[in-house]
């Protein structure tokens, strides 16, 4: 208990008081040095939220949604190619997982910078669909490992069940093998959510300022001299993932409380 | 499962059209352009003008050593700190496990947030500082250490440790629950020490996977950009800051300057992969296995 509350303070002090801090600078617009907790409480920063609320939603929601278009584009592109690396051996695998993985290991300004140049000439920069596209590409390789152990972890024999039955490939993937997927999907899903939701630099490059953003819209106000505001934004950036983890919680365990697996 | 050739290339293929083209494409075009091709409609009559003006001065190798230096100290450290922490939690009961969550708090912040809580943190007059003046530390924010903008780089190490160490933490601790821990008990009854145990025991299990977290964190923080855009530019500057520099803020005829530090970069990436690959298998060969 001791040992507990010993690690448990030090994680707090170095993990969670920082966002305490935010909280405390939220509130206070006049904090003069060195008052630790501010001498007055003022809510100028939750008025600005409140006169701004509609570009703020506005770029939270276009947030959002290239993130989520991004996950379910992932997903699309590397659901067979994870079927075939769990379940297939062939020549030259372990490179082509390699070559495949790369993109979460080198920098991504390396390949972006050079996409940006294809992307104005197929009419894709600036775009939604730009955006989309190459936060997939970067973020893809979370999605491939997570849904290559899913694959992994899988009894076969579900799927030859099915084929014996006569069921169709396409049959066997949407009504066997995804549901069983599930968790892994949901666990690469978060990865490729957060990494698309907290980029500022590729949804700048791409989306070229035209494209909304959270992370375009809070930049400039970080560098800015009101802390109070900046703090408040800041704090924001946690509410989108935290609802979708409790949703998707919530949504997983009414799916399977409904097929009685729980 | 045998399957033939055709099925696997077309499982393959969602994935290999988008990588060729983004990816590869995307790299193709930024080693065309830093040799002066496909430049929009500029032409250059020496190929390797980029490279050159590069090692004409010496800012480009000074950002580049920040970058090595940021990104060493910066890994090294979370990954210290995070097999700590991993280790410390597992120890625990069990009961007390879910209760440690806190500790991911940073994976959901991004980077530009993360950079915004250092420089309210350690600013002079940021919290530390007040919080050093009232322990009587420290006489007033002229007395606290300059730690932004510098070239110690200090803000942009702290700003990763606390960004990267929860992600060593999820890392290492997914690997040692797996662990089997009767081979500790096991340890114990015959009398070794907890140092003992966790450096003859449990690192050398670990290592694969903090070797691993170790590239993926390095060259992270090496090319990374939004962190260090928010925390302005230092002296000399991390590579990122340079590259976007000569992208966005220079004339477009100097973009072949960008493409070459990029070049440069993802080469180095490379390289460094196989290099900390060759010295961890040859370090490990020298451990003994369980």
């Amino acid at each position: 208990m001791i040992r507990f509350s010993l690690l448990f303070s030090l994680l707090f002090a170095v993990f969670a008081s920082p966002l305490v801090v935010l909280a405390l600078y939220s509130l206070s617009s006049s904090w003069s040095y060195p008052q630790i907790i501010p001498a007055q409480l003022d809510w100028r920063s939750y008025a600005y939220l409140a006169g701004h609320f509609r570009d703020i939603s506005a770029s939270l929601l276009f947030s959002c949604g290239y993130s989520l278009a991004a996950v379910t584009l992932t997903l699309a592109m590397t659901i067979l190619p994870a079927r075939l690396f769990a379940r297939t051996d062939m020549a030259g695998k372990t490179l082509l997982e390699g070559l495949l993985l790369a993109p979460a290991l080198v920098p991504p300004m390396a390949f972006a910078m050079g996409a940006h140049y294809i992307f104005l000439h197929l009419g894709l920069a600036d775009t939604f669909a730009g955006v989309v596209l190459i936060l997939s590409l970067y973020s893809y390789p979370y999605m491939l490992r997570a849904l290559t152990a899913g694959f992994l972890a899988q009894d076969r024999n579900y799927t030859l069940c099915a084929q014996n039955m006569g069921a169709s490939s396409f049959r066997i993937l949407v009504a066997v093998e995804l549901p069983l997927l599930l968790p892994a999907i949901v666990a690469g899903g978060i990865i490729v959510f957060l990494v698309s939701f907290s980029e500022y630099f590729l949804v700048f490059l791409i989306g070229g300022g035209i494209v909304p953003s959270y992370s375009g819209y809070i930049f400039p106000l970080l560098n800015s001299s009101d802390k109070s505001v900046a703090s408040l934004l800041t704090l924001l950036f946690l509410l989108p993932p935290i609802f979708f983890f409790v949703l998707i919680d919530r949504l997983i365990y009414r799916l399977y409380r409904q097929r009685g697996l729980l | 499962m045998m399957r033939s050739r055709p099925s696997i290339v077309l499982s393959l293929l969602p994935l290999l059209i988008p990588f060729a083209a983004v990816i590869g494409g995307g790299l193709a075009v930024t080693v065309l352009q830093s040799f002066g091709l496909v430049m929009y409609a500029y032409t250059y009559e020496d190929m390797l003008f980029a490279y050159r003006q590069l090692f004409s001065d010496t800012w480009f190798l000074e950002s580049a050593a920040f970058s090595f230096y940021v990104a060493l100290a910066a890994t090294v450290a979370a990954i210290i700190l995070g097999t700590f922490f991993a280790y410390s939690i597992w120890k625990l009961p069990p009961r007390y496990h879910r209760w440690t969550v806190i500790y991911k708090i940073p994976l959901i912040l991004p980077h530009i947030a993360v950079g915004f809580i250092a420089v309210i943190l350690l600013s002079k007059t940021g919290m530390l500082s007040s919080i050093a003046h009232q322990l009587g530390l420290i006489d007033g924010f002229d007395a606290f250490p300059n730690l932004l903008y510098t070239g110690t780089g200090i803000d942009l190490i702290a700003a990763y440790v606390y960004k990267e160490t929860p992600f060593v933490m999820v890392m290492v601790y997914a690997v040692l629950s797996r662990f089997d821990r009767r081979l500790v008990d096991t340890a114990e009854m015959l009398g070794s020490s907890q140092v003992r145990i966790f450096f003859s025991l449990l690192l050398p299990f670990l290592m694969p996977v903090i070797n691993t977290t170790f590239i993926i964190l390095f060259i992270f923080a090496f090319g990374g950009f939004d962190l260090p855009f928010v925390l302005g530019s230092s002296n000399p500057g991390m590579i990122s800051i340079r590259i976007y520099e000569y992208f966005f803020q220079k004339e477009l005829a100097l973009r072949p300057v960008a493409m070459a530090m990029l070049t440069l970069v993802f080469c180095f990436s490379l390289l460094f992969i196989v290099f900390y690959l060759r010295l961890s298998q040859r370090v490990e060969k020298g451990v003994r296995k369980l």
